[in-house]
């Protein structure tokens, strides 16, 4: 009796130590000390580990929608440092800290349009691209005062149609344009639907 | 038999240690996790109890409030608290006391649906086991996550040994020292809003049905125990409160005959100023900015009710002068640390001995 009382318990320790050292076997990040680097709670996407969704960003922003400024293409998900030092720097830089965890998302503003960035590991990352007003134009030809029915001709049918909005998703991103009386008041380029800073 | 029992109840017992060692502590980063637990050390006869995310925990001071009005209160609120967080951590609250206010913070309504596993931790960790947070946790779960290890951290925390740090230790053995006070959690910093950023059109802004359907029943609950609900809106420019979303609210309250308060547009009222009262460009209120909005929302309580002036009873008197104590005694080590090295490093404290 007591020997097989103490094999239960030495399984059982066993178990633990098991669990103990094991990695989980998904890898959301882990809170606190791990989630406060990878884990931007902003607009950024849910991020599952630093290194792999930048990388899944990466990926996507190579066949999605794209932007440029003066000749500097916009990558979503590639550095912010890199589209500054070859578009210039902002005119002004919009700073929100996220709630609990450590991180600044920034809201970088040019003529026309901004560019919303996370942090992961202290780097900045691109978001999103916002038209502001109509001193920019899409590849495509389209900037804010087009019609909805000049938007449908440049990128065809939308992906998602609602009344007051179009989405188009192409290669892990999306371009969303808003219409008030059927005519373009914004435009967005981003990589997940989640659009604003959480808190 | 009795080698079996005690058997059983050392391995129940290493595991209860190895959970209490490897949980996050919320003691030395990301502390806003604390304040869900802490909530517990301050329930009981509050008459003001606050509810939402960061927009009541870091912009209400009902410290300021008892100072200035009397008036006892606490906060039940957490980073990026969403609104089924908040109805069950309510419900639970509702438990432990019921006080004469509940006052809601509605920027939680622009989020239909459950955002992130690690937000949920920082609100649901800290919650006693009840039916309450069962009903939480599986309100809030993202995609995928493991909801019994909500029950069982180990199952969740398990892969931190080898990030533990000397304060996991620390506070294994110790107490954990108290971040809130009374839920408030204090900035003496200051950042003054600089740059306003430019609203963001969206396509569609009607508020989710399942924020309505929480709302519903955070108006219920309120009305079965007699308590009176208000809803606010915290003065802060960002994350934007969009003029449709204030619309829809403000329509809610009237057709519920409950009273609702955008604060950011009574901002001069209040006596905001956005060069020294937020500590984040005016995302969040600094400490003085957080007792202007206590001050200004304890009368407009007054007015709607009789409340007790608490600093007229020798009792509950004392225990809010030793957690004004308390909390001075904070604020004056923030300015300090402020004036010395450009930065608050002190977010924790101990509370004073009775």
């Amino acid at each position: 009796m007591k020997t097989a009382s103490l094999k239960i318990f030495a399984l059982a320790s066993l178990a633990l130590a098991i669990l103990m050292m094991s990695g989980c076997a998904e890898s959301v990040s882990v809170i606190a000390e791990a989630a406060q680097a990878s884990e931007a709670p902003t607009d950024a996407p849910v991020l599952p580990d630093a290194p792999e969704a930048e990388e899944e960003i990466l990926q996507s922003a190579e066949k999605g929608y794209e932007f440029s400024h003066n000749g500097a293409s916009v990558a979503l998900g590639g550095l912010a440092s890199d589209f500054i030092a070859s578009a210039g720097e902002p005119d002004k830089v919009f700073e929100a800290p996220s709630c609990a965890f450590v991180g600044v998302d920034k809201i970088l503003y040019y003529p026309g349009f901004t560019v919303n960035t996370f942090p992961i590991d202290g780097v900045d990352y691109i978001l999103a691209v916002v038209f502001t007003d109509d001193r920019v134009t899409t590849p495509e030809g389209i900037y804010l005062g087009k019609t909805r029915s000049d938007v449908e001709t440049a990128y065809g049918e939308p992906s998602l149609e609602e009344e007051n909005g179009s989405t188009y998703n192409k290669g892990g991103m999306s371009l969303r344009f808003v219409f008030e009386e059927d005519v373009a008041v914004g435009l967005k380029y981003y990589y997940d639907d989640s659009n604003e800073h959480s808190i | 038999m009795r080698s079996s029992f005690l058997l059983i109840l050392g391995f129940v017992l290493c595991f209860a240690a190895a959970q209490r060692l490897l949980e996050p502590k919320y003691m030395t980063e990301t502390v806003d996790g604390a304040l869900t637990a802490e909530y517990y050390q301050d329930a009981g006869s509050n008459e003001v109890l606050f509810v939402g995310d960061c927009e009541v925990y870091e912009n209400f001071s009902p410290v300021e409030l008892y100072r200035e009005h009397g008036v006892t209160s606490t906060i039940r609120g957490g980073a990026q608290q969403l609104i089924w967080h908040s109805y069950y951590l309510l419900e639970e609250a509702l438990k432990h006391e019921t006080p004469k206010f509940v006052v809601f913070n509605v920027l939680a309504m622009k989020y239909g649906e459950p955002q992130s596993e690690p937000y949920n931790r920082l609100n649901l960790d800290g919650m006693r086991l009840s039916i309450s947070k069962l009903k939480a946790v599986s309100a809030s779960a993202t995609k995928g996550e493991d909801k019994i290890s909500y029950i069982l951290p180990l199952l969740r925390y398990h892969d931190r040994w080898s990030k533990l740090s000397l304060a996991d230790f620390k506070y294994f053995i110790q107490p954990r020292e108290k971040v809130g006070h009374n839920g408030y959690m204090m900035r003496s910093d200051t950042v003054p809003v600089d740059v306003v950023p430019i609203e963001e059109k969206l396509p569609n802004y009607d508020l989710a049905e399942q924020c309505w359907e929480y709302l519903d029943k955070i108006r219920d609950i309120c009305a079965q125990k007699n308590i009176k609900l208000v809803l606010v809106k915290a003065p802060t420019i960002y994350p934007f409160w969009h003029e449709q979303w204030d619309e829809q609210i403000a329509q809610y309250a009237q057709a519920n005959g409950l009273s609702y308060f955008n604060m950011l547009k009574l901002a001069d009222d209040i006596g905001i100023d956005w060069d020294t009262d937020t500590y984040d460009g005016g995302l969040h209120m600094n400490v003085q900015g957080a007792e202007k909005c206590a001050r200004w929302i304890g009368a407009k309580l007054k007015e709607m009710e009789s409340l007790s002036d608490f600093r007229l009873d020798p009792e509950v008197n004392e225990i809010w002068q030793r957690k004004i104590s308390d909390y001075e005694r904070m604020k004056a080590t923030q300015l300090d640390e402020l004036a010395e090295f450009g930065k608050i490093q002190t977010l924790t404290y101990r509370e004073s001995e009775q």
